[in-house]
């Protein structure tokens, strides 16, 4: 490095942007969702209507005029229900991913700062809930506590929080060690602000890499809920339509194909972006 | 004389960075004896590791070999197909690397990673190579061979696995042994074994050694020749007495200088008294455990810390001096109340430190700083380097917010630093730059106690010179107080007034600088002392 | 440690966890509106008040919470977790029916996942820049990508429906006769739906098991075994790989939930006879004791393949070994 001659400042967050920018694989992704949320914001302006309506026959092949992908099997629109699900799968997925960081981060941080009967009453905590299988476990609050977006959001956050959890104590675990954290504490700064001010900065890259995967996952997750018919009837979803639509695959496999390019795509630009941010944050292959 | 074993002929070596492909090694050319130790010396980054890996053939993936030859028994090393080459690493030449803590295999057995050079080089049998293995064990002094052999590296010290490495690298009677710094990561007496070892095996079996190293009073002890290395070019070489006692070029002298010599000029002492009515720092009896988690979950604990007592007066530096497991950082440590002490008392500025809690413990530690060893993690690599060294002032003593700006652009001027650079993070600066920024975050508060722990350790010697340069300045100016923690008794010689010695948590030897490295009363300080390399065996009587 | 300790030391927790279950599930149903007697009372389009008072003390749901609660956990651990309101069947009967077959789809979806999963692994970190790794890279995202009822739909029209290869539903052709004829057409059946669920883990195994590869690769101990002369297949296959192995089966060990999971989504599409079905009919017709049995007996699987992991890590780590 050299000496002085460099005066500019380059923070660690700015050199992960242009580590990020240079990845076009996470760019192109990053644009992708652009894209899809963009539908799902402005959709429903862009092609109003109730998607449920049945506007033609049953089975018309896509590229009909007026109906580019075509009706499914009760005649609806099948560009109006992706357009109106788009709606339902991105807010859920970023809901549902807000609830798994935000349970997830503190019973790891308390469990990674505090050690002692703090860390061991809530990793077994959290190992418990590993051992519920996620989709059985969320299939049975659905079913009880009803169908309702907002409780399967819920649903999904409570049981996804543990991977989220255990990274964020492996971080803290590792970063409580260091000499800089030391530092802190010796010019008097309090367990609160070592926490999150000088602990969970440092911590939150692994994080934020899986809170991108984690709102793909719930995406997912709420498509798989919705394939069952789990979810509120009144409201169209990319699951739902190729869950309903399952038994005429003969006659129009494209009703099943098409919604699922629709998760496809969604999810796979996520990761992109993930990976991107894994990339670009992770400093082992910076310094490579 | 015969045709030297290993020629290394105008060698250039490139990585591969995102500045595309830079030279670390250039225009190399050096030579091995028969049965001689030449040594190749330099600091981080001057290609000494680089030179080694080349001549074995393992570069890292980033690395080539862009010009020059290799040439070992009439054959060009770096022509040769790599099928030909594997005939001659761990057979031809055998090589021992710095780390032997992550060198060896963590999942096979200590036996099985020997045994696996014999079955494969000397297609030995599987009863057969064991066999040997445990001879091997044996013949590098690892006790109960037989037994230990069925053990996991996990399961030995530093030292004895960088005797098995040594075993591992020996086993098929290798012409050359390469040596990459092998005892830099092990303590000062276990270093002074290993070289013993390796003297002893090298004359048994006639190998010739590279040894790679830092420090020049490992050259003058182990070595016949020597090649100084410096940014990847060579500055001088000569045999071992020739350089020592006539270098020619600057940047020897000044490595030569570097190394402690420890026969002591007696320093004026008529300041340092052996005992003040009213010490800075008093300590007694302390005592630190730590729980050990057992079987069953039952606890056990762990005595780092031993009852130990010393006093530190006012402007002047008290250094605890032991390798690593003495207890010595624990110590200083909970003396700043950044590690939980057990028992006994700690008076700093007639403030009794281990009774204080809660928020007169945060404001008390305004008056006890420290300077960590590890440059890279001791700054939060979030915060820029100005808030980094404001941190302790906004949160402890009572200067005014308006105020503290001022006051770190005045401690950055202090430290060697310009205050401009406030503005960058920590990975903009080299380690001897942040060393700095430890320190004038540690004199914020000014604080009446400073803790230096293992604070140049971390650094190579020319920069390690210039930061204890600083520390003496500043505790002149300052008439600042230092309790200064190292493994190195070179520094500590340098730095110190006093000095406990500390050995397995207790203190061992106490006393002013010249009383204990003059005249050094127990048996572990004059082991300890003993074990220092230095360039005196090399020097010829005038 | 010894082995036999740590296996009791296990079971034993794996024991607390499931009485864990046993109270969660219990409490949730409990708090959730409306009960078991009120979905009978619907159904019978409406009942009398002395009727519903007497189907309540026919389920023993007159008494206080927490007697319910002992008598279901004393009940289970008699292995018998009740009579379904729905099918009228006693649940372990009907669960012991069907587990088999989750527990074959599970098991080899796993297995297959794993064994593919490293070996792309291993030979992708050979070149980390080379055309395998690349692959392996692509078929990571879009394995993790796609929605795995998406996929077997997907596989079902093009192996199943154009391409008549594999049946398109059930597990076994109940015209054959014989244990090996069975077994080969029960195989024949579980083709598609291990290729489906497998597909998603392959995905996370590979990608873990290349980045783990390529870890261990640069480590000083491999390089300590070039140094030795060693072939460059003794350096990955003897010393590499054994290394890179714990953090893919500690992964394998956390992934067993959602395997359950994608299996109850997998078993839908192919008609596969296993809990999963059983377990979205019974939630659809609200079947409490049948759902609770299912969590229950699920969470058992997952306990078990997190013991068989742990197990695996023990064999191949020595380092884990010293530890409880």
């Amino acid at each position: 490095m050299s000496e002085q001659t460099h005066l500019k400042a380059r923070s660690p967050f700015a050199e992960a942007f242009e580590m990020f920018r240079r990845n076009h694989a996470a760019v192109a992704g990053l644009v992708i969702l652009l894209a899809i949320i963009g539908v799902a914001v402005l959709g429903p302006v862009l092609y109003p209507g109730n998607p449920f309506d049945m506007v033609w026959a049953p089975f018309t092949p896509p590229g009909t005029e007026g109906y580019l992908l075509g009706t499914d099997y009760l005649g609806r629109d099948l560009l109006s229900l992706l357009i109106h699900g788009a709606r339902v799968s991105l807010t859920v997925g970023l809901a549902a991913a807000f609830v798994t960081v935000t349970i997830g981060i503190t019973i790891g941080a308390l469990a990674g700062f505090y050690r002692g009967w703090v860390e061991e009453v809530l990793m077994r905590l959290t190992e418990f809930f590993q051992v519920l299988p996620t989709l059985l476990f969320s299939m049975v609050i659905v079913a009880l506590f009803g169908a309702s977006l907002l409780m399967i959001t819920i649903a999904i956050g409570l049981v996804s929080w543990p991977a989220v959890a255990r990274i964020t104590r492996a971080e803290f675990l590792r970063i409580r060690e260091l000499e800089y954290v030391t530092a802190a504490r010796a010019g008097g700064v309090r367990n609160g602000g070592l926490m999150f001010r000088v602990i969970l900065p440092n911590a939150l890259p692994p994080i934020i890499v899986q809170a991108a995967l984690m709102v793909g996952s719930a995406i997912l997750f709420e498509a798989g809920l919705s394939f069952l018919g789990l979810t509120d009837p009144n409201v169209a979803s990319w699951g739902q339509i190729i869950g309903s639509n399952r038994q005429y695959i003969l006659d129009a496999s494209y009703t099943v194909t098409v919604p699922g390019i629709a998760i496809f795509v969604t999810v796979l630009a996520i990761s992109l972006v993930g990976d991107g941010l894994n990339d670009a944050l992770n400093p082992k292959l910076r310094e490579r | 004389m015969s045709a030297p074993l290993l020629s290394v002929e105008n060698l250039r070596i490139e990585l591969a960075t995102r500045g595309g492909m830079v030279p670390v090694v250039d225009d190399l050319s050096l030579w091995l004896n028969p049965g001689e130790t030449l040594s190749i010396v330099g600091e981080s980054g001057s290609g000494k590791s680089m030179t080694a890996l080349a001549v074995m053939g393992l570069l890292p993936r980033i690395g080539r070999v862009a010009a020059g030859r290799i040439m070992f028994e009439g054959q060009d090393m770096i022509q040769m197909e790599d099928a030909a080459l594997r005939r001659i690493r761990g057979n031809q030449i055998g090589m021992i690397f710095q780390e032997p803590m992550t060198s060896l295999n963590p999942v096979y057995t200590v036996g099985e990673q020997i045994a696996e050079v014999l079955r494969h080089h000397q297609k030995q049998g599987a009863a057969e190579a064991w066999a040997n293995a445990v001879d091997l064990l044996d013949a590098v002094r690892i006790p109960n061979a037989k037994g230990r052999a069925a053990t996991y590296p996990h399961e030995m010290s530093g030292g004895q696995r960088q005797r098995v490495m040594i075993a591992m690298a020996l086993a098929c009677r290798p012409k050359i042994l390469i040596a990459d710094e092998p005892t830099t990561a092990l303590d000062v007496t276990v270093q002074a074994e290993i070289f013993d070892l390796m003297r002893e095996l090298a004359t048994e079996t006639q190998t010739a050694t590279i040894l790679i190293t830092h420090d020049m009073g490992v050259v003058a002890e182990m070595a016949d020749r020597v090649v100084v290395m410096l940014k990847g070019e060579k500055v001088e070489d000569g045999t071992v007495t020739d350089l020592i006692n006539r270098p020619q070029n600057d940047y020897t002298k000044s490595l030569i200088a570097s190394v402690p010599h420890l026969t002591p000029e007696t320093r004026d002492e008529s300041e340092v008294t052996a005992q003040v009515d009213q010490p800075l720092l008093s300590v007694r009896d302390l005592t630190v455990q730590f729980a050990v988690k057992k079987r069953w979950g039952k606890r056990e604990m762990f005595t780092a810390v031993n009852g130990i007592s010393f006093d530190v007066e006012r402007g002047k530096t008290l250094a605890i001096v032991g390798e690593s497991g003495s207890g010595k950082t624990t110590a200083a440590l909970a003396v700043a109340r950044l590690v939980a002490a057990q028992a006994g008392h700690v008076t700093l500025d007639s403030t009794d430190m281990l009774t204080l809690e809660g928020e007169a413990l945060r404001q008390a530690r305004a008056n006890v700083q420290v300077i960590f060893q590890d440059p890279y993690s001791s700054l939060n690599p979030r915060l820029r380097a100005g808030a980094i060294v404001r941190e302790p002032m906004d949160n402890l003593g009572n200067l005014p917010a308006a105020q503290r700006d001022a006051r770190v652009a005045e401690l950055f001027e202090q430290v060697g630093l310009h205050p401009e650079q406030m503005n960058l993070f920590p990975h903009q600066f080299s380690g001897g730059q942040r060393q700095r920024i430890s320190i004038a975050r540690a004199l914020s508060t000014n604080p009446s106690l400073i803790i230096c722990d293992e604070a140049v350790s971390a650094l190579d010697v020319i920069i390690q010179a210039q930061i204890l340069d600083l520390l003496r300045d500043l505790q002149r100016d300052l008439n600042l107080t230092y309790l200064f923690i190292s493994h190195d008794l070179g520094v500590v010689q340098q730095m110190c007034d006093h000095v406990a010695v500390m050995y397995m948590g207790d203190i061992v030897e106490y006393g002013t600088r010249n009383a204990v490295f003059a005249a050094p009363q127990k048996a572990y300080t004059r082991n300890l002392l003993a074990a220092v390399p230095s360039v005196e065996s090399a020097r010829e009587s005038v | 440690m010894g082995f036999l300790v740590v296996l009791a030391q296990r079971t034993l927790y794996g024991l607390l966890l499931l009485l864990a279950v046993l109270v969660l599930n219990f409490t949730m149903i409990n708090l959730a509106p409306g009960d078991v007697v009120d979905t009978i009372a619907a159904d019978m389009g409406g009942a009398s008040a002395e009727l519903v008072a007497q189907i309540r003390a026919e389920y023993g749901l007159d008494q206080p919470v927490i007697v319910q609660l002992g008598n279901y956990v004393w009940r289970v651990f008699q292995f018998d977790l009740g009579q379904s309101y729905f099918y009228n069947r006693p649940v372990t009967e009907m669960i012991f029916e069907r587990l088999p077959a989750t527990l074959l789809l599970v098991f080899s979806a796993q297995i297959f996942a794993l064994v593919v999963g490293i070996l792309l692994g291993v030979f992708a970190a050979q070149r980390p820049n080379g055309i395998l790794s690349h692959i392996v890279t692509l078929f990571a995202l879009f394995g993790y990508a796609a929605p795995v009822f998406w996929t077997g739909i997907l596989l079902l029209i093009a192996f199943s429906l154009k391409i008549p290869l594999f049946p398109v539903a059930g597990m076994r052709d109940v015209t054959v006769e014989g244990f090996f004829p069975q077994a080969l057409s029960v195989a024949h059946h579980l083709v598609l739906p291990m290729l489906t669920l497998g597909s998603i883990f392959i995905a996370l195994y590979s990608r873990l098991c290349r980045a783990s590869m390529l870890e261990v690769l640069g480590s000083d101990y491999v390089r300590t075994a070039k140094a030795k002369g060693l072939s460059p297949r003794d350096v990955t296959m003897k010393h590499a790989l054994k290394n890179a192995l714990p953090p893919v089966v500690t992964l394998a060990g956390l992934q067993f939930s959602a395997v359950i999971s994608g299996a109850v989504l997998v078993e839908t599409v192919f008609s596969w006879p296993g809990l999963g079905q059983l377990a979205l009919t019974s939630i659809l017709a609200r079947d409490t004791p049948t759902i609770l049995g299912i969590l229950f007996f699920s969470a058992l699987v997952v306990i078990v393949g997190n013991l068989l992991t742990d197990l695996m890590l023990r064999l191949i780590d020595p380092r884990v070994r010293g530890k409880a």
